[in-house]
């Protein structure tokens, strides 16, 4: 066998070994979506079988419309889109506050930073909502939002303290000798060379907002109409039964957006680590 | 690559105007420009489908009371407690709210629930069935008051029935279900060895000693499973012979591997979809389980009947405790209660209960609404027939004195002496459960001295007196002060 041929069937062996395992990292969320397709009755005693036998799309039906996911669709878009906003603000602010060499207090506020993220967000939820509610933004998603923002603010602050400390010191000093001022110098020099990091900062936000179920729990007890999709599926769960072909669909409804958003980013995401990294 | 900012605000600026003023909210109506009211609902879209069924009686019940609009609020039956405190708190509570059970004892504790017995007319009261209204044994009232309507037919809630796959017990010889637990350990050792691990002969319903408790309230009084105090006499009998053979029949059996394998992790709907796969012969469980079957296996040769009793016979009948349980309240703090009273009365009118099983199949608490239909129905038919067969009236100390409540509560509250955990442990350990059963007796007797005092010290009079029912027969109908 010449050297060519002994690499090609090496690689092609890895891939055989490979393939059955991918194969089974994938099968349960393949199965999700199989079983958006199938009647209760086949998804509950028809057994592991991918291919419904009956396809319908009753199930979405449901999802949609009895179970309200097409409101729930709407408020998530909101929700997740308001967490980004504020936390790219947030973060974008603090993280160049805090690249600046000669800040005062620098370490210790990067500590307690540190330190929150260790705080579960349970502890928390009590004084946040009561917070929330105090400055009376209790009965929307703003609310939400904010609580959603707040704790997930820490590694943003981070990123862009890290890749704003990267840039060179030269090029704030031309600004200033331009007659730019710090806010002007922030939003037309410093932040459009933060795309990368802005695009990871988003994407990771929107993921993280989209799939939240803790949050907008809380503060959508009291008015369902705000119901996120994560929190809309626990409608599927019945005192004594659950509408498991439902869940399947509503799953779907929920899971495809981000993963379609996650595909057509990913590029930016990978950028925007890799960048962070370097600087 | 590139972010187009304008996009991107276009794209932000078109998903914020999706949901409109939901971003930044509004306050709680509950009255519009018409001069309409509002009654807000609270209720759990349970089970699967009864989001669209509530809304079109309530779209009905609005045809009929043109002054009123009815706002639905829908919450998962295990937040719907929570939901509801939230709303309470933040001063937007609903009118009428669903809180079953304790969790109507729950929100009374805080004020929040309005008695009704200002709306109540005798004619409303005569809808359901003689006698089940009276304030000592209805499991409405709270202190003489009627503090909540009910939704479901009252045995439903303590009945159990022994479901049997008739194909699966005739390949293996047997005609019928059987009548005892000799027979039933007989049975389902034959069934399991002809299934050869394709199908068993019986399990628990669920994890735990759920199975047990079932069997067991066959043989000895309800409350010795529920509670482990024996309300004949007000002492703990954890380890009275019928709890440990209920205990020792499953431990026999999970030895041997008669019982069906992983019954250890199931949730409370397994064994219906095991059964209705036709891979489970035999168990006892609660009577929703029949539709479930139904739903998922139309065609499968199910039988229904009472639970196996012991060799030696009978020793109790499963427990009627309560006519029925608390479901709608009214809130203490609406300001429409007038119409929030029509709405509960309309959730209490045999239209609805009718349509409520026309829909569902549940058995609802106005008989009248059903009854009729459920004898035509040979499922329905065979659960009211073990229903008369195998339940009787029993005493219910919650309902008989203050403290009783305060006993039975303290009890509910210490659920590790309970005989659960222990029974379990010894199936699945394949242990002896009288030594553990006999500790638990003895730890029980500390505790209800320790609450009795404790309550005493706060100036509430409880103690074991009020768990005791001396002239209580469990294989008769109990009649309260009688």
């Amino acid at each position: 066998m010449t050297g060519r041929w002994r690499v090609v069937a090496r690689r092609n062996i890895w891939h055989l070994l490979l393939i059955p395992l991918c194969l089974v990292w994938v099968y349960p969320f393949v199965w999700m979506v199989s079983a958006a397709f199938k009647t209760p009755r086949e998804m509950l005693i028809g057994g592991l079988s991918l291919m419904p036998n009956d396809a319908t799309l009753e199930n979405f039906r449901r999802a949609w419309t009895t179970a309200k996911f097409g409101t729930y669709t709407a408020n998530t878009i909101t929700f997740s889109i308001a967490v980004v906003i504020l936390v790219l603000l947030v973060a974008s602010t603090a993280g160049y506050a805090l690249a600046r060499p000669g800040l005062p207090g620098k370490k210790i506020l990067v500590g307690i930073l540190i330190a929150t993220m260790f705080i579960p967000h349970g502890y928390t939820i009590i004084p946040t909502f009561v917070l929330v509610n105090g400055i009376g933004l209790g009965n929307g998603l703003l609310g939400a939002a904010l609580a959603q923002a707040g704790p997930a603010l820490v590694v943003p602050v981070l990123l862009f303290m890290g890749f704003f400390s990267g840039i060179p010191k030269e090029l704030e000093e031309a600004a200033r000798m331009d007659g730019a001022g710090y806010l002007r110098t922030y939003w037309r020099v410093m932040l459009p060379l933060a795309k990368p990091v802005l695009g990871t900062v988003a994407l990771m936000n929107f993921i993280g907002a989209w799939n939240a179920f803790f949050i907008p729990l809380v503060f959508t007890l009291g008015n369902p109409d705000l119901r996120t999709l994560g929190v809309g599926m626990y409608g599927f769960y019945g005192q004594d039964t659950t509408d498991w072909t439902g869940l399947a669909a509503a799953a779907c409804i929920s899971v495809i957006p981000v993963v379609v958003v996650f595909l057509f980013l990913q590029r930016t995401f990978v950028e925007g680590i890799a960048g962070a990294v370097k600087s | 690559m590139k972010i187009r900012p304008a996009l991107t605000a276009f794209t932000c600026a078109v998903a914020l105007a999706l949901s409109g003023c939901n971003l930044v909210g509004g306050s709680p109506d509950s009255g519009d420009a018409t001069g309409k009211v509002t009654v807000t609902v609270a209720l759990v879209p349970d089970p699967p489908g009864a989001s669209q069924f509530y809304r079109q009686q309530f779209d009905e019940f609005e045809k009929a009371n043109p002054g009123i609009t009815v706002k639905v609020l829908e919450n998962p039956s295990d937040q719907q407690l929570n939901a509801v405190e939230l709303m309470f708190q933040q001063n937007n509570a609903p009118d009428v709210f669903r809180a079953q059970d304790d969790g109507m004892d729950r929100m009374a504790a805080r004020g929040w629930v309005a008695p009704l017995d200002e709306f109540v007319t005798p004619d409303f009261l005569k809808q359901f069935p003689e006698g089940s209204m009276d304030p000592a044994t209805s499991g409405l009232h709270r202190d003489g008051k009627l503090m909540s309507l009910p939704l479901v037919w009252g045995p439903w809630s303590t009945l159990r029935v022994f479901l049997y796959n008739e194909d699966l017990l005739k390949k293996s010889g047997f005609d019928g279900p059987p009548k005892t637990w000799t027979e039933l350990e007989q049975m389902a050792t034959k069934v399991s060895a002809d299934g050869k691990g394709k199908y068993f002969g019986y399990s628990p319903t669920a994890a735990k000693a759920v199975g047990v408790e079932m069997l067991a309230d066959t043989a000895v009084p309800y409350s010795v499973p529920a509670t482990g105090i024996d309300y004949r006499t007000g002492k703990p009998a954890t380890s009275s012979p019928g709890l440990v053979e209920a205990v020792e029949l499953h431990r026999r059996m999970q030895a041997a591997k008669v019982m069906m394998p992983g019954w250890e992790s199931w949730d409370g709907s397994r064994a219906f979809k095991e059964f209705a796969a036709g891979r489970l012969a035999m168990y006892p469980t609660p009577p929703w389980h029949v539709a479930e079957v139904r739903k998922l296996a139309p065609e499968i040769k199910m039988g229904i009947t009472g639970l196996p009793v012991p060799a030696a016979g009978r020793g109790a009948y499963l427990p009627i405790t309560k006519s029925f349980s608390p479901l709608w309240s009214m809130s203490a703090k609406s300001t429409h209660k007038a119409e929030s009273w029509k709405v509960m009365d309309f959730l209490a009118s045999e239209a609805f209960h009718n349509a409520y099983y026309k829909k569902f199949g549940t058995l609802t608490a106005l008989e009248s609404a059903w009854k009729a239909d459920a004898e035509k129905n040979p499922d329905q038919a065979a659960i009211l027939k073990v229903a008369q067969e195998s339940m009787r009236r029993a005493p219910n100390p919650a309902l008989a004195t203050a403290g009783g409540r305060a006993m039975t509560d303290a009890l509910a509250a210490n659920p590790d002496l309970k005989h659960t955990d222990a029974a379990f442990s010894s199936i699945i350990k394949n242990q002896p459960f009288a030594p553990a059963a006999a500790k638990l007796d003895k730890d029980l007797q500390t505790y209800l001295d320790k609450t009795s005092a404790d309550l005493t010290a706060k100036g509430k009079e409880a103690s074991a007196k009020d768990l005791t029912f001396s002239g209580w027969d469990p294989l008769k109908d109990y009649t309260p002060g009688g």
